[in-house]
């Protein structure tokens, strides 16, 4: 055994305890998604949506995209470096999971349950209906009241729950009421009762 | 870099691996391409949902004029469903408590803590990889330790609060692991089940059974029951068995209708799918688990084996003193045993029988 330090956050880090495979493919398939590559890959999975020209760009969500290491077919082949996209259409509530590589889609597929984590943008749409709705704004205008998000749904449809809860000291102390929002039709359907 | 989703690499006790949080309000920690000296052990592990059926009836959560909820059956952590909520990374020296969001992390190396630590008279060296996530009101604690005898030591730690309208409600936590164990690479392994049949050698007094399936499976402690991912191709040396991992996992609690095994043999088929998003679309239960546990494993060349493992906890809340304003933190877990993997050389004899060494 030897004495080295970690390298913590080092994106292509290695010790002498890496495998083969790490020391020669770690450097290149591990890498982060730059900025210019992820938009890049979003703009081509949008596109390939788009060639169904039945598609309402307005209904669509584009979730960010992420890196996908896959395995290659033969195991001393070297591992491929794909981006994931995924493109909710609200119209027909499926995903689109689509892979893109060099800019071109190598994989796209639909899936009738699949169920993105909620983004930032979608809680920000829901936390404005909320501020909105006259059962909820004045409660969300107290600085010592924050949403708990939670998902009511059994995930089909793109509801996203909501739970006012008031913070004292960095801490939750109170549950004050809930909330059900769904995205696709931009209405709260659920609390303030 | 990005805030989320890179692969940080850290290494210590024997072993190299990377590190990542692809979501910050999704599925927590994932550990990628552990190798133990020199060899490739993991090549993804993750904890990414749990099923939390609750005694019930339970009172709503929200308003007294609400309706009870007609679900009383949480699924958490990636694709949350059933009023379930994602794992929601928290600055990793948050406090233990239903925080505000003040403590939610902003970076992923603000969520993760990496400890290496020296191996002593008693313990060998390890390397441990840690993180915190809120969900609701209770909070996750996902750990990884990696030691230098090669082993690994997954668990889930259980913090935060009992629930805020119905504390007096006993649960039990279903928490999901998806393992992809790579033995010095993938696609030659085999899955395998271990039966103590009883003491006597000269007849079968234990079994290791290869699967030439893929399914599930329910521990048995009466026979010691285990598993097995084993390479075919892999050894130390000739004449020494193929290289493998164990899976032993401590009976704390049973099946039930939402959580139906304790261990489902299937196979690879892609790094975006099959990852637990799905689980609990149909009945707030794991029943798309058997979906995709279903086919034949090749036994004769091996297979690219994925495993999820099941690890339960009935809580039985103390609400009226210890948890009665946190939750100490509950640590429940599996381990991952090499067998044939490597020769450990002994590191801890001392110089001198007479005086014990500093950290004695």
């Amino acid at each position: 055994m030897t004495d080295e330090p970690i390298t913590q956050h080092s994106p292509a880090g290695l010790s002498s305890w890496a495998s083969r495979h790490t020391r020669e493919f770690a450097a290149t398939v591990l890498v982060p998604l730059g900025s210019e590559e992820s938009a890049a890959a979003a703009r081509t999975a949008l596109e390939a949506v788009l060639a169904d020209r039945s598609v309402r760009p307005e209904r669509l969500t584009v979730f960010p995209p992420q890196i996908r290491v896959e395995k290659p077919l033969r195991r001393d082949e070297p591992p491929q470096r794909l981006v994931w996209v995924r493109v909710r259409d609200a119209d027909r509530g499926v995903v689109h999971e689509i892979t893109v590589a060099d800019d071109v889609v190598v994989e796209h597929e639909l899936n009738e349950h699949g169920a993105p984590p909620f983004t930032d943008d979608e809680r920000a749409a829901g936390r404005r209906l909320l501020e909105g709705d006259s059962r909820f704004g004045d409660v969300l205008a107290d600085p010592t009241v924050e949403i708990d998000w939670f998902n009511p749904d059994h995930g089909h449809d793109r509801l996203l729950g909501a739970r006012l809860v008031r913070v004292d000291d960095t801490r939750v102390v109170d549950v004050i009421d809930s909330a059900v929002i769904d995205l696709d039709s931009g209405a709260v359907v659920e609390g303030g009762d | 870099m990005a805030s989320w989703g890179d692969y940080h690499a850290v290494s210590g006790a024997g072993w190299n691996l990377f590190w990542r949080i692809p979501d910050p309000k999704a599925g927590g920690l994932e550990i990628w391409w552990a190798d133990f000296m020199g060899k490739r052990v993991l090549w993804k592990g993750s904890q990414p949902f749990a099923i939390v059926p609750y005694h019930h009836p339970l009172k709503p959560t929200g308003s007294s004029s609400e309706p009870p909820p007609p679900e009383f059956t949480f699924k958490d952590g990636l694709g949350a469903k059933c009023t379930g909520a994602p794992f929601t990374a928290l600055k990793w020296w948050a406090p233990n408590a239903w925080n505000g969001s003040v403590w939610t992390a902003p970076v992923d190396t603000q969520a993760v803590q990496v400890d290496v630590e020296a191996q002593t008279s008693f313990d060998p060296a390890s390397l441990t990889v840690t993180a915190k996530f809120q969900c609701g009101w209770y909070q996750y604690v996902h750990r990884w330790e990696f030691n230098s005898y090669g082993e690994i030591h997954v668990e889930l730690g259980m913090g935060g609060q009992l629930h805020p309208v119905n504390p007096d409600k006993a649960h039990v936590h279903h928490m999901y692991f998806r393992i992809d164990l790579d033995i010095d690479g993938f696609s030659s392994d085999v899955f395998e089940v271990f039966t103590h049949h009883g003491f006597d050698d000269t007849a079968l007094a234990d079994e290791w059974r290869v699967e030439a399936a893929q399914g599930k499976h329910l521990l048995d402690p009466t026979t010691a029951r285990k598993f097995r991912i084993r390479d075919l191709v892999s050894t130390v040396a000739t004449n020494v068995e193929p290289r493998g991992y164990e899976i032993e996992i401590p009976a704390q609690g049973g099946t039930d209708s939402h959580s139906t095994a304790d261990v489902w043999a299937t196979v690879y088929r892609g790094n975006n799918v099959d990852q637990g998003e799905t689980v609990g679309t149909a009945n707030c239960g794991d029943k798309e688990l058997d979906g995709i546990a279903s086919g034949p494993l090749d036994t004769t060349t091996g297979s690219d084996i994925v495993a999820w493992v099941v690890v339960r906890h009935h809580h039985e809340p103390r609400l009226h003193t210890e948890e009665a304003t946190f939750l100490p933190y509950h640590y429940e877990g599996f381990h991952l045993t090499p067998r044939a993997f490597s020769v450990l050389r002994p590191e801890d004899r001392q110089g001198d029988p007479e005086h014990p060494p500093r950290d004695g």
